[in-house]
């Protein structure tokens, strides 16, 4: 038998993350968790899409900026718990050497800029290998590094309908419909850590570093794949069902008793069907085949429907559950935070600071040998690791860490506008 | 490496599937009693198991577990998506020597432990749901194995990061549902920072406008128009007054006019196709916008064959169709091998 250990199997990796917005900080921050070292270099102007020189409106505890705003917002301390953070102006060349400095010292590098932004920099993947020839380099544009649509601009929310998910999602055929939170970027970012263990488990066997492509684009097409093949074999589209099911029946997302209260139920065969129909206390002889239920949805939808709405969804959902009918409340967020099966695996994790209060954030879905992982650090403030990291990683001094941030290569505060449009003249 | 995988809620097939795109020798355990498949399943089917290893054992029968045993001992890390009740009867925690690794709907502990739980009923309970579809109208779910395909991807790296590690896990469990949580951008954050409820809004990502969905002649288009790309837009629909509308004059103005500029907008894309807009919005005027493409449109992606990224499957009795190949490839693209599907009886 293995001996039971472990909940941080990445540690001794070093990553450098580069990734900004959704999608990239999710990945490293999978790896975060997993153990590896995350080493979150950014420019001390913006975070994602956010200019951290004037306070925007944004998730802030309480709804209230305060002075660091830039250290407050919500999704950014999600996304980039576990994480040292750094922040280096890649745009001097004294910022570029200390760069792939780091590079030589740890064993990926991984960004989602645009499909030339690496090149322009001139930190190209060769640049990379110059510096470390074993790293493993992982790019994730929209589109890819290569191919004719490689330079389309990019974020989740339009790379979406580009996969073909729009086309079979919504109300009706006429009414199609996006998910309208970018998925792409949540698929792209759980499998740019699948890409990153790949690569270093495969470093393990041949030695060698490799630089992979990982666009959002064909991330979610990956995930429709049964569609596409099923397009191919019956030479027609999968049709657009709403919340219906092409194998199950019924299926569907019922009203319950309140504002906007609603469950989702599922039927994927004829006992839950019999357990379904004895709990709805309707006439079920009617419809005994799947085929027969699918046929009459509609009137299905209707009865069902019926005896909902006078339901509490809680309720109505362990009742359900109890029977063994898949039924589910469709839960806003407080719902989630205080479920009882949620709170009882404890899952959510409380993190905060001087500078953030401590509330529960989303934890990990992944137990090793039954244990959740352990000592969890919040999301770095702008800029917060520079001296430890250099120090500890190059070696460097009091005195040269000082200078560096004199001369603007190194920050832990954003300019100020005019400070930057002082910096953008020169 | 071997990976003996087995179960039947999908995510420990995709799990499979990555081991085995990625190299590693995968063998599929099929319950022997479940053989005729409709074209919907035989999709699944291939997409999940092609180029896997096949045996059809009944493991809910005694010898037939007996037989599951024997194989997992032959095995490096077992996979599997079965509910926990049959795990208990697996006597799971000490089913093999292998690194076992579970994939549930509610993980192997807690009041919900041995709930039902699919794709549709996870992405409600995880807060997906809710804020996806229109404002007064019911929620909308996804048309895919989304929950499964995300939980599989993290089986298998949690899987393989600690099987390459140097103190790997006997165990690892992994939570459907937990992984819809994990994966929230907007609804628990949304309320544990500011106490409000994010709801439904249509297309709209609705912290910043124009971010919608919109008609054109063919089809719809998305446009992603954060404040940067804003004078670019008014330039491709050939509308400069907008720049001096007061209404639209920044982002928060933009924001709280969003029903007259989607008017605006909506006319303005009727007279494009889609291939229009693409050409105008992203080539010539560098903005991210995107069309709702048909699956037709997409497998026939000019983009898509020079990245080589479709994989060739022959289908007994169909012949050669395109499957998605692996989401992630070393640069530069090259052509990925073709494979041939095997049915589960064929196995």
């Amino acid at each position: 038998m293995r001996v039971a250990t472990m909940d941080k199997p990445l540690t001794g990796i070093r990553i450098i993350d580069l990734t900004h917005v959704w999608a990239g900080p999710l990945g490293t921050r999978i790896l975060g968790d997993l153990g590896a070292e995350v080493l979150k270099i950014e420019t001390d102007t913006a975070r994602g899409l956010r200019d951290m020189r004037i306070p925007t409106p944004g998730m802030y505890p309480g709804g209230d900026p305060k002075d660091e705003h830039w250290n407050r917002h919500g999704e950014f301390n999600k996304l980039n718990r576990n994480k040292k953070g750094l922040s280096i102006n890649l745009k001097t060349d004294e910022g570029k050497s200390i760069f792939l400095a780091l590079v030589e010292h740890s064993d990926v590098v991984i960004e989602n800029f645009s499909a030339t932004a690496m090149d322009r920099l001139g930190l190209g993947y060769q640049s990379l290998r110059d510096a470390n020839p074993n790293i493993i380099y992982v790019a994730m544009p929209g589109f890819g590094t290569a191919g004719p649509d490689s330079d389309f601009v990019a974020f989740g929310p339009s790379v979406e309908p580009m996969t073909g998910l729009t086309a079979m999602m919504g109300y009706s055929e006429e009414e199609q419909h996006t998910t309208a939170m970018g998925l792409p970027d949540a698929v792209a970012g759980v499998t740019a850590a699948a890409a990153v263990v790949t690569a270093i488990a495969q470093r393990k066997e041949t030695g060698q570093g490799q630089h992979l492509d990982l666009p959002l684009h064909e991330g979610t097409i990956n995930l429709l794949g049964e569609k596409y093949i099923e397009a191919q074999l019956t030479g027609s589209r999968p049709a657009v069902l709403a919340n219906r099911s092409a194998s199950f029946s019924p299926q569907g997302i019922y009203p319950c008793k309140g504002d906007d209260e609603w469950i989702a139920i599922s039927c994927p065969d004829d006992s839950t069907w019999a357990s379904l129909v004895s709990i709805l206390a309707i006439e079920g002889d009617q419809y005994p085949t799947m085929a027969a239920r699918q046929q009459h949805h509609d009137q299905l939808d209707e009865l069902i429907g019926s005896f909902t709405r006078q339901c509490d969804k809680h309720e109505l959902m362990v009742r359900l559950q109890e029977a063994s009918v898949p039924a589910g409340a469709v839960q806003k967020a407080p719902d989630v935070l205080s479920d009882p099966h949620v709170l009882d695996r404890d899952y959510f994790v409380e993190m905060g600071g001087e500078h953030i209060e401590r509330v529960p954030y989303p934890g990990s879905p992944v137990k090793f040998d039954g244990q959740r992982a352990t000592n969890w650090q919040r999301a770095p403030k702008l800029g917060e690791h520079n001296e430890e990291v250099l120090r500890d990683v190059l070696g460097m001094t009091d005195t040269e860490i000082s200078r560096l941030r004199d001369d603007g290569v190194i920050a832990n505060l954003p300019p100020t506008i005019e400070d930057s449009r002082r910096r953008s003249k020169n | 490496m071997r990976v003996l995988e087995f179960g039947d809620n999908i995510a420990a097939g995709y799990c499979g599937r990555l081991f085995h795109q990625y190299g590693i020798e995968v063998v599929r355990v099929d319950l022997s009693s479940d053989i005729a498949i409709s074209d919907i399943e035989r999709s699944l089917d291939i997409f999940l198991n092609t180029g896997k290893r096949r045996v059809a054992i009944d493991y809910r029968t005694e010898e037939g577990r007996e037989l599951l045993a024997r194989l997992a001992q032959k095995s490096d890390l077992v996979v599997t998506d079965c509910l926990p009740a049959l795990l208990d009867e697996l006597d799971w925690h000490h089913f093999a020597d292998a690194m076992r690794v579970s994939i549930t709907p509610f993980g192997l502990d807690g009041p919900y432990r041995d709930w039902q739980g699919s794709g549709h009923i996870l992405l409600a309970m995880g807060g997906y749901t809710y804020i996806i579809g229109d404002p007064n109208r019911s929620p909308l779910s996804m048309p895919m194995h989304y929950v499964e395909y995300q939980s599989g991807q993290f089986a298998y790296t949690a899987a393989l990061a600690s099987f390459i590690s140097d103190s790997p896990s006997s165990e690892i469990e992994v939570s459907m549902l937990e992984t819809v949580m994990t994966l929230s951008q907007w609804s628990t954050i949304y309320w544990t920072m500011q106490q409000k409820i994010r709801k439904r809004q249509g297309n709209r990502m609705g912290n910043v406008h124009p971010v919608s969905l919109y008609r054109c002649k063919d089809g719809f288009v998305y446009l992603t128009i954060v404040p940067t790309f804003w004078h670019n837009l008014v330039a491709m629909i050939d509308r400069p007054e907008l720049l001096d509308d007061e209404r639209f004059s920044s982002a928060t103005a933009r924001l709280d006019n969003m029903d007259a500029l989607d008017d605006i907008l909506n006319e303005s894309f009727l007279d494009l196709t889609m291939a229009e807009c693409l050409e105008l919005g992203q080539r010539k005027y560098r903005l991210p916008i995107g069309t709702a493409m048909t699956l037709d449109q997409v497998l026939d992606s000019e983009h898509l064959e020079a990245r080589h990224y479709w994989q060739n499957v022959t289908v007994p009795g169909h012949g050669k169709i395109r499957m998605p190949g692996a989401a992630f490839r070393k640069t530069p693209a090259m052509a990925q091998p073709d494979l041939t599907y095997a049915r589960r009886d064929d196995g």
